[in-house]
């Protein structure tokens, strides 16, 4: 099968699962008063989130994919999946804001300084902001070496979100999904940093 | 002491809209538990022997609005059962609660082992509708049915060296999926100091909604203290002993700095990751404040008035 062929099944497969995720979502809080259950508020709260975070995942993994198997062309679903990522953090965000916090900025701020994974939470979002702005081949092209550079970003995002998600959660790293989060990014991030480290850090410690 | 009048009609004799919408997934839910499974679809709960009465009404009851039957059944922290909130209602029908037996041992003079029909005979039952506060930030009113624990306790006479009381739940890997999780040390463990246990306020409920407890909510018996946060009520007992030290209760032993031993409501001191000072009744779009001791203090603040309630969390 040709790169381009393949390229375009795996961009009908995220697009799919990303836009029947939130159609579930939408049409369960809409049509379907047992979807978000007793605590609607949290509930969406929680979906919204874990799959921002598994979108920004899934955009983590497909640069040692294409290295792995000699395909350049998993690269290029890097965009779609990070843009996904932005587009269910939007809504989380809208949500948190809008409904948990009343739209008062007041109760915000001092949010933000009570619960320090909603301060991670929105350094995350800022982080997705900006690399969903500047994702254009247009702004690609403007900041040339330097958006490679700029969209690394993305690994800081992934790490602020796992912590966000790891102190929401009542039982943190004990819980299975958070556990499964920790572990596949901080893998994803080893590998990307393994040339770095081989050729930085290892030659340090075994002279030591 | 705060008393008030009781009310003249008892909440549980007025079926609530929830119950009543819910019916049959409420009997259905039962269904193991008392063989309705065998009755015709449309039997009414007088029909499963699942009412619990004649209840005699208590001065302790709150005036509040019970959450729905609904959401009091689907909304569950019960590990045991899943780690998702919506699990226990899924999963809780593997769970036999017939026959059940409760074993009262260790510092106590007649330590004894209780059948359920012992259990349901021991006191007058009482509806107590209590708040419930729980450590993630959520609330109910939930209308228990049940009696202090301090009639089980008379029975088998505490002996002076006994100065906590531990609770047991069930641990049985056949019908708990959810005890694959290593999140806790299982079995569940909660316990009290002896003199919250022999509070007025603190009961062993064997039902709510004026019907037998379903067993997403903890069959056929569990604690309920309504003044500390809602991991204390230890569901589906099946042992209590009473003890000399201060036992390491399942959340305190799993993460020491967030979870103490006496986790009583307090919007004070805040969760190590997370403010107290708020919380979100079920049922409702916007959070109101909390309460300290969850707006019981007035009854249980003498127990803590010599203690530091921010080192003992």
């Amino acid at each position: 099968m040709k790169p381009e062929r393949r390229l375009l099944i795996g961009k009908i497969v995220c697009w799919g699962l990303g836009l029947f995720q939130l159609a579930r979502l939408l049409g369960g809080a809409y049509y379907q008063a047992s979807y978000l259950g007793a605590n609607p508020l949290d509930k969406g709260l929680n979906l919204l989130g874990w799959w921002a975070l598994f979108f920004l995942t899934l955009t983590l993994v497909w640069t040692p994919l294409s290295q792995w198997t000699g395909q350049p062309w998993w690269k290029q679903l890097q965009r779609l999946t990070g843009l996904f990522s932005f587009t269910f953090a939007v809504p989380h965000l809208g949500m948190y804001i809008y409904f948990d916090q009343e739209h008062n900025w007041s109760y915000i701020l001092m949010d933000l300084g009570d619960r320090k994974f909603i301060l991670l939470g929105f350094m995350a979002f800022i982080i997705l902001l900006v690399l969903a702005l500047t994702s254009s081949r247009y702004w690609q092209r403007r900041l040339g070496s330097g958006w490679k550079k700029l969209h690394r970003l993305t690994y800081g995002a992934a790490i602020l979100g796992a912590i966000h998600f790891t102190y929401r959660m009542k039982a943190g790293l004990r819980h299975p999904e958070v556990k499964t989060f920790v572990l596949v990014i901080t893998f994803l991030l080893l590998v990307r940093a393994w040339p770095w480290l081989k050729s930085h850090v290892l030659p340090r410690v075994s002279k030591a | 002491m705060l008393v008030r009048k009781p009310q003249d009609i008892l909440s549980s004799e007025i079926t609530p809209e929830g119950l009543y919408h819910d019916r049959r997934r409420f009997i259905t839910a039962l269904g193991g538990l008392v063989g309705s499974a065998f009755l015709p679809k449309v039997s009414t709960p007088q029909a499963t022997g699942a009412n619990l009465k004649p209840l005699v009404s208590s001065p302790w009851s709150t005036q509040e609005t019970p959450t729905s039957l609904a959401n009091a059944t689907r909304y569950n922290n019960f590990y045991e059962f899943g780690l998702d909130k919506e699990e226990p209602a899924i999963h809780a029908w593997r769970m036999k609660t017939r026959p059940w037996t409760l074993r009262v041992s260790g510092e106590c003079l007649k330590p004894q082992t209780f059948g359920l029909e012992e259990l349901l005979k021991l006191a007058p039952l009482e509806e107590r509708i209590y708040r419930m506060r729980c450590v993630e930030g959520w609330s109910m009113v939930i209308p228990w049915v049940g009696f202090p624990i301090r009639a089980l306790l008379d029975r088998v006479q505490p002996k002076s060296t006994a100065r906590y009381v531990g609770f047991w739940s069930k641990a049985d890997p056949k019908e708990m999926p959810g005890l694959d999780n290593p999140v806790l040390d299982w079995p569940y463990l909660e316990g009290l100091r002896l003199d919250e246990a022999r509070h007025p306020l603190a009961i062993l409920a064997v039902g709510m909604y004026g019907q037998i407890l379903p067993n997403q909510n903890g069959a056929p018996i569990r604690l309920v203290v309504p003044w500390k946060y809602g991991f204390k009520g230890a569901k589906s007992i099946v042992d209590i002993r009473l003890l000399r030290d201060q036992p390491w209760t399942s959340w305190a032993k799993a993460t020491p700095d967030e979870y103490g031993f006496y986790a009583n409501v307090n919007p004070q001191v805040d969760h190590p990751r997370w403010s107290q000072r708020n919380e979100l009744r079920i049922g409702e779009m916007s959070r109101r404040k909390t309460l300290l001791f969850n707006g019981y203090e007035e009854q249980v603040g003498s127990l803590y008035s010599q203690m530091d309630l921010t080192r003992n969390f």
